[in-house]
């Protein structure tokens, strides 16, 4: 990064002109690769001149759109603005203060690493809806790219006073070999599997089953799994997913996160680079972020490793889950759980990490309100198959089996209610919930902008309420579920001085029915 | 099951915000319900002409009580619960009948404050104050205000929020 006096660029630049071909590639692409599937399984004999005919009009038109869409496309960068042109019928023109951006995100996948492109996408941080918050630029040279994310986080301010000295580039954190250890522990392979079957379903017209069945490898398979019995039947089944997804999941570990390395720049900023097949590299301000979230599914949790995940406005993920399109808040993939702590501490600023922090268990009461949650519903699926049971429509042992979802709802919420936790740690306010994934934020106290109090009428006897942090950060939620009452406010009120303390009051305690 | 108080922690609650919205708004919220179940009524009352088995009766009616349970009872209870306050630093709402909900966020924070009238608030010379912060979990309603109160109450807010510098993130 030497570009410490590069002059800020003006004037409208149009995208890379290699980018009319290069976003064809990809919908021309599996269009073509749809249209070859389906002739291969109808067999080629049937292929007719009109098949091909639509296929080449349709290919024609994605690139006529394309270079309408590069040449519609402008963007600029002022002194203090970034602006963007954009829209084939509706002309779009947005604007964004430059000081409001927060990150730069570069995505290269394969088909534009051949092109020598780059997707850039800039995190405004705005909350209005589900495109706001970023603006992309799909697609500009790489160095153009690399240009850009220098020019745009660069800041005419000199550092804050209390910056600490330029550290050496150590990286914070380097892909390692004990990283892919952790990675059969995911059920990503089993997602993938599932894609794939939802895909080639697409096909499942143009199969041929009399033909299938009829096959050899098939008919030899069959006859031999009749002579086995159904249990070792079924543990077989159960053992070849374990390895598939084994597998799968190892190869699309290290395929997404080869090569991950976090590396703290100079200029205040976090820097994460990763992925062997799409490169991707997100810069992050680091003055912008107010927090991190650990989360540990429970396979994971068991293995020894948790994922991380940035709390920063901008960066691209609107659903508070994380597993949605841009990834762009992600900070450590699953690893050894001692080095997400390690790092987490590190990107906060803190001596050691606040989601480690021992944290207040919350009543007892609040497993009952959980069972009473979990429990009930998980009861419908038996309920409504015992209907046409008693009826005699309908064969019992589906209602029966049902019945299992019950012991795995309690458990469930025993889950939940074991996970349950939060505290007051330092600068930050920690807040632990989730069942099946273990989900602990630690967000700054100055980052706080509101308060959201909650209770159902379950909650008012035993006197639980469940808090809600609001952080100006993507969903931006952050709760504290069914804490004790007089625990969470005091909390609530000591995280934030000044701010919920006026409207809080002693509770006397004859008068548990005096609300107004 | 009585609460037991933890070790030294004082029992506290929050108090009841100090403003009531427009009495008019029972009559606001009565309309909405009525016009609400007036439609699913209306649907189950249509079917009931041409098919007529005794379990569809028993939900009609059952259907028509909640009907008239959430037009009689809620919005009186709906009012008595929805309650907002303003000090110098913070707006603080509180509504819900059977989720209770409580809000507080600081004026500091608030990024835009809007008002929403709907055709029927219009006929009744309310509005809707929207209070919202850069968090989508953070924005304030006040339903149901005087129109007049809710504009003077907007200008209040947003001269009060421009006062502040910085992006309030």
């Amino acid at each position: 990064m030497t570009v410490t006096d590069a002059p800020p660029v003006t004037g409208w630049r149009r995208l890379d002109r290699r980018s009319i071909w290069v976003e064809a590639v990809r919908p021309a692409g599996g269009l073509l690769l749809a249209g070859a599937v389906a002739v291969t399984l109808r067999g080629w004999d049937r292929l007719g001149w009109i098949e091909p005919a639509i296929g080449a009009v349709v290919v024609l038109g994605i690139l006529v759109l394309s270079a309408w869409a590069w040449a519609t496309t402008t963007y600029r960068v002022t002194d203090t603005h970034v602006e963007l042109r954009s829209g084939l019928l509706v002309r779009s023109a947005r604007s964004v203060p430059r000081d409001r951006l927060r990150s730069v995100d570069l995505t290269v996948d394969v088909v534009h690493r051949v092109a020598g492109l780059a997707v850039v996408a800039i995190g405004t941080g705005r909350q209005g809806g589900e495109s706001d918050d970023e603006l992309k630029l799909e697609s500009v040279s790489r160095a153009e790219a690399e240009r850009l994310r220098s020019v745009l986080l660069l800041r005419d301010a000199a550092p804050a006073a209390d910056a600490a000295p330029p550290e050496p580039r150590a990286p914070l954190a380097q892909f390692g070999a004990s990283w892919v250890r952790l990675a059969p522990l995911s059920l990503a392979g089993l997602v993938a599997i599932g894609v794939l079957a939802a895909a080639l379903g697409q096909f499942r017209e143009a199969i041929d089953y009399a033909a299938l069945w009829g096959s050899g490898p098939v008919r030899s398979g069959v006859a031999w799994a009749e002579g086995v019995p159904l249990p070792l039947l079924v543990l077989l089944a159960l053992g070849g997913l374990v390895l598939l997804n084994t597998v799968l999941s190892t190869v699309l570990y290290v395929v997404s996160y080869g090569g991950f390395r976090l590396v703290r720049g100079d200029d205040r900023t976090l820097r994460l680079t990763y992925g062997l097949l799409t490169h991707r590299s997100v810069t992050i301000e680091e003055a912008r972020i107010r927090g991190v979230r650990v989360d540990e599914p429970l396979l994971l949790r068991l293995g020894g490793g948790a994922k991380a995940r940035i709390v920063a406005a901008g960066l691209g993920v609107q659903d508070g889950e994380g597993n949605g399109k841009r990834d762009s808040d992600l900070l450590l993939p699953a690893v050894p759980v001692a080095l997400v702590h390690r790092v987490t501490a590190d990107v906060l600023g803190a001596p050691s990490s606040p989601a480690a922090v021992p944290l207040r268990r919350h009543p007892a009461a609040a497993l009952r309100v959980l069972l009473l949650q979990w429990v009930p519903v998980s009861l419908l699926p038996a309920l409504g198959l015992a209907v046409p049971a008693a009826l005699g429509v309908f064969p019992h042992w589906p209602w029966q089996l049902a019945l299992v979802l019950v012991p795995a709802a309690a458990a469930g919420a025993a889950l939940e209610f074991g996970n349950l936790g939060h505290a007051l740690s330092g600068e930050f306010l920690v807040a632990r919930g989730g069942s099946g994934v273990r989900r602990t934020a630690a967000v700054r106290r100055d980052g706080v902008i509101a308060w959201r109090l909650r209770r159902t009428v379950l909650q008012r006897r035993p006197r639980l309420l469940s808090v809600t942090a609001a952080v100006a950060a993507g969903r931006g939620t952050h709760t504290i579920a069914y804490a004790d009452q007089d625990e969470v406010l005091a909390v609530a009120a000591e995280a934030v001085p000044g701010l919920l303390a006026p409207f809080l009051e002693p509770d006397p305690v004859d008068g548990s029915a005096a609300q107004a | 099951m009585t609460p037991v108080p933890t070790s030294g922690a004082p029992r506290l609650r929050l108090r009841a915000p100090a403003h009531h919205v427009d009495p008019r708004a029972v009559t606001w919220w009565r309309l909405q319900n009525a016009l609400s179940w007036g439609a699913v009524l209306l649907a189950v009352g249509v079917v009931l002409v041409f098919w007529r088995p005794g379990w569809l009766v028993a939900v009609g009616i059952a259907v028509a009580v909640l009907a008239v349970a959430d037009v009689v009872v809620t919005p009186p209870i709906r009012y008595a619960r929805h309650r907002w306050e303003t000090t110098g630093v913070a707006v603080y709402v509180r509504e819900g009948v059977f989720v209770e909900d409580w809000r507080v966020a600081p004026l500091s924070r608030v990024q835009t404050v809007d008002t929403r009238r709907g055709p029927l608030q219009q006929w009744l010379g309310l509005s809707t104050v929207t209070v919202t912060t850069a968090s989508t979990a953070g924005a304030l309603k006040i339903r149901g205000l005087d129109r007049d109160a809710a504009v003077e109450l907007v200008e209040r807010l947003t001269a009060a929020t421009e006062a502040t510098p910085g992006d309030a993130t």
